[in-house]
Parts: structure tokens; sequence; C-alpha cells
């Protein structure tokens, strides 16, 4: 196999690679140097790039590997900036944090290296992960399907370096879609996990109720084997489980045989969803049913307040957290996540508990949804990726609601405000050839659902096999 | 519907030790009164009944 050719492979082609020693770790991690220091330029996926320590790490795994045999040993990952790593800068994606240098892993970091990964660099976000940002202090993020589409975020760069094969597998953040709207706009995998069921020790925080750290990989199968490191309670996050882990890999393998699948209503009927991305979710529910799932049509009359509720708890959270910076730095915030703060500022104290409210009543009907089928499913985006911002003036406060949240994260917010985890799986492609993504939404702490059944759709389509021309 | 002044958002802003700069204030005064808008609707829905409610205010 030509080297080059080593940042498109999957974990365990990987593994299998590396354990009949036909390449090595510094093999690998240079091809994926070579082809980030080509490609980084145009895409600006990653903001700092640690290509030194990458490959003292892969030569130290190499020396090591007779004896060392952890799930990831000697295969690089990439991390959001929002998330800790001992010796590099998290900027959060703001110029508020350019010199912030933890001296810590994050947990999500410190498992995969000790499961044996390389940590090759830190990636670009939108600014703090809260919506789209006009200037991105360290480059725009460009979506490796169409350079002049945006990547989605706030896990911009954790997505397309996927996409790009930069990497094989990064991490992210997801607080209203954060992970499952670049994975769905650049063609990836993207897993939210359970609220609780992955540390978010070392991930900077924009609402503590929604935050997640999770997994975005090429395929399925190897989203679930970073989560099967990731996953688990930590004493640094008081708010993870105990509930036990599952063997998220063994079922990808298991088929979807007489699982139980509901296609939400309300998200198929949207008036905002373009026909094309309504199209695409319909064959893949087809593609379901064809290979044994059982599929029957759910409601949830929440749904379409769900913006309203996440937009009053999550923003005015986000307000407070930021509100020191707002205070005396706010010049130095993006003009987009500046003003979006500002008025987050100003919700009254009523509205937020009121929506508070809302949204357990709201995973209540989840909940209840999930006792008649083992998972949900819809679209994860309303259309293909849009073009990258180019103007921060608002004409009406429709326009300025569909800045907010309804008009990008109205499909994958609700389960942040519930806490189910979400997959989105790559599901075809819209007539610009740009990538629509299927969100499968299980119980509470059943990754395994929906890996498992986003594991046999991927086994029966080829959307995940595509790659950008530039890759 | 919400329908605050620009000078009533950078008032309520000042209240709270936070400055609107002129280039800010139109889209800040767009985005809250379409946020208290959309709130306003959930105001029609009952959220789930609490262990032990307040009295009615009368």
């Amino acid at each position: 196999m030509d080297t080059k050719d080593l940042p498109s492979l999957g974990i365990e082609a990987l593994a299998e690679l590396l354990r009949r020693r036909q390449t090595s770790s510094e093999e690998i991690v240079t091809a994926c140097l070579e082809r980030i220091h080509r490609l980084n330029p145009t895409l600006a996926a990653f903001i700092t790039v640690d290509a030194d320590g990458a490959l003292r790490a892969a030569r130290r795994a190499d020396r090591s590997r007779a004896r060392e045999h952890g799930p990831f040993h000697g295969v690089p990952f990439a991390a959001k900036d929002a998330l800790w790593a001992k010796g590099l800068p998290a900027t959060n994606g703001s110029r508020l944090f350019a010199d912030f240098m933890p001296a810590e892993d994050a947990t999500v970091i410190a498992r995969l290296r000790a499961a044996g990964a390389i940590l090759l660099g830190k990636l670009n976000m939108m600014e703090l992960g809260f919506g789209p940002t006009l200037h991105p202090p360290f480059g725009t993020p460009r979506n490796p399907w169409n350079l002049e589409r945006t990547t989605g975020g706030s896990s911009s760069g954790s997505a397309s370096a996927v996409a790009a094969r930069l990497v094989p597998v990064t991490l992210g953040g997801d607080t209203g879609g954060s992970i499952r709207l670049p994975a769905a706009l650049c063609g990836v995998v993207g897993l939210k996990p359970t609220r609780g069921r992955v540390s978010r020790h070392g991930l900077m925080r924009i609402c503590p109720a929604f935050d997640c750290a999770g997994p975005l990989a090429a395929s399925v199968a190897d989203a679930a084997r970073v989560l099967q490191v990731i996953a688990g309670h930590d004493r640094r996050d008081p708010g993870t489980s105990r509930a036990a882990v599952g063997d998220y890999v063994a079922v990808t393998a298991r088929g979807v045989e007489g699982a139980r699948v509901g296609v939400v209503k309300e998200f198929m009927e949207s008036a905002l969803l373009k026909d094309e991305v309504r199209r695409l979710v319909m064959d893949a529910v087809a593609a379901l049913d064809k290979i044994g799932a059982r599929v029957s049509e759910v409601s949830l009359p929440l749904i379409p307040h769900a913006s309203a509720i996440y937009l009053g708890v999550a923003e005015p959270q986000a307000a407070a957290l930021f509100r020191p910076y707002l205070t005396t730095r706010a010049a130095e915030i993006d003009v987009l996540p500046r003003r979006r703060l500002l008025a987050a500022s100003l919700v009254p104290a009523s509205v937020i508990a009121h929506a508070r409210g809302l949204g357990e009543r709201m995973r209540a009907q989840v909940d209840e949804a999930l006792r008649d089928v083992d998972v949900l499913v819809g679209p994860t985006t309303l259309s293909g990726a849009p073009p990258i911002p180019a103007s921060a003036r608002l004409r009406s406060r429709d326009e300025a609601w569909m800045a907010a949240v309804a008009g990008r994260s109205v499909f994958t917010n609700p389960f942040n405000v519930t806490g189910h985890p979400a997959l989105s799986v790559p599901c075809g492609f819209t007539g610009e050839q740009l990538p629509v993504g299927l969100q499968i939404v299980g119980r509470y702490y059943a990754e395994a659902d929906v890996l498992r059944i986003g594991a046999a759709y991927e086994a029966v389509t080829e959307w995940h096999h595509r790659r950008p021309s530039l890759a | 519907m919400a329908d605050l002044t620009p000078e009533q958002v950078r008032s309520l802003a000042a209240a709270i030790g936070l400055a609107i700069t002129d280039d800010d204030l139109e889209d800040v005064t767009f985005r809250l009164n379409a946020s208290l808008e959309h709130l306003a609707r959930l105001d029609a829905l009952e959220p789930p009944s609490g262990p032990t409610p307040l009295p009615d205010a009368g």
C-alpha cells in the first residue's frame, strides 16, 4: 500500500497493518501530517498541528508495540479546540483564549492517549462553540465537498478533517448539534452520547446542562471504537453516570432485524425541511425497512417548540457563562456570537424557568415514544451545507429567529434538551452534490442501539465510501 | 408580541452592566424581540406539574 493512502483507512485497517508490521505508526502519522500540510491552508480544519509531539509519540509507539496493545495503539486522532490537551493551546475558537494553555488533558483525550492513540493537533471551531462566526480568528473552515460552503459547526474542523481524510477520527463537542450538524454537512459520522455517558472534564463549556463530548469518524464502527474508550464514569465530572458501558463495537455487526424504528412525524412535516432532504431520509427509512427493521410513524408534539425551549434554556446559560468577557472584552468576540450572547443576556429568568419545565416534559415525551420503538429517526439538517456567512446584518426579527437556532439546529437541539443519544450517518447527496445525514436517536445509555442501526444502514449503502474530490 | 425599542434594549443591557455599541444595537434588538416572541408562545404550554405547586396568585 502507498503510504499516502494511510490516512484514508479506518481504525481497524490501520490496527491490522500495524499488527502485521506492514506499516508503522511513524508512517501513518507522517502521511497524515503531509496531508494536513497540503490541505489545511485551504480547509482551515486545524488551529494547532503538533507535528513534533505526534512524531515523538509515534516513534515511542513503534518501539513499544511488542508489549503494548491498546485498541488505538499508534493510531492518530485530533480534537476540537474546546478540549484541553496538556501543552497545547485551547483557544475555544476565540481570541479571548488565544494564549490559554491547559495544564492537563480533558478526560476524553487522556483516555484515547491511554488506549495508545496519538494526538495530531487541535481543530478549528465556531467561536466559543456558539454558532456561526463571521470572521473566524483562526481561518474560515471550508467544506471539503464545496469550498464555498460552510462545514457547519461548531465542531467544524472535527468534521472537515475526517471528510478530507486528514486524520481517521476526531473528537467534538455538542451542545445543540455541534457534532451532528457538521458531520451531516461534511458527509461523516457523528455521535452525541447520552448526557452523562462521556466525561466533560476539560471540555470548555457553553451550556453546562447540555454540553457533551463525542466522536466523529468516517464509519459508524470507528465512532463506536472511540466511544468504547471514552465512555464511562469520571470522578472529575460528577455529571457522568455509573451505568454500565456496553460493547459498542460488537453491536455494529449485529444487523437491524426486528428493530423497531419510529419516524418522527413532526420532523418530516417541517415546513423548513428541503424536499430533497426529506426524500433522502425517506429513502433511508425504506432501506432500513428492506433489511428487516419494523418502521412506524411516531409523534412528538412538543418538537415544534423545541427550538424555543432550547433557546430559553441554553442561550441564557451561555450568556451568563461569558458575562465576564462580555462586560470587559466584548470587542474581541466576533460580531455574530457577540450579538447573540448580548441578546441572550437579556432573556428574563421567568421565561428560562418555564422553558426548563417544558424541557423536562419533552424528555418525558421522547422517553414515552421510545417505549414503543427502539430508535427514532429523521433528518439531521434542513438542507445541504449553506454558503459561508458573508454578512452580519439582520433585516428583521424573522431573520434573527432563523439565525439564532431555528434555521440550523431545529432537528438536533431537541436531544440536547432531553439528553438522549443521537447519531448522524451520511444518507445521500443533494442535487448540488452536498452530503446530508440521517439522525438516529435512542433511549438513555442505549448508544448500542443507535450504533447498531446506523451500522446496519451504512452496510447497505455507499454514501460513506464517497470522498470529496480534494481528498 | 415583544416589541422593545433599541433604546429600551440598551437600557436593559446597561442595567446589568453590558454596553451595546451603536453597530450592534439594531441586530441585538431584532434578536431579543425574536427570542421573546417565540418564548412567549411557550406560555400556552403547561410544564409538568411539580410536587409542591404554589397557590394561585389570585
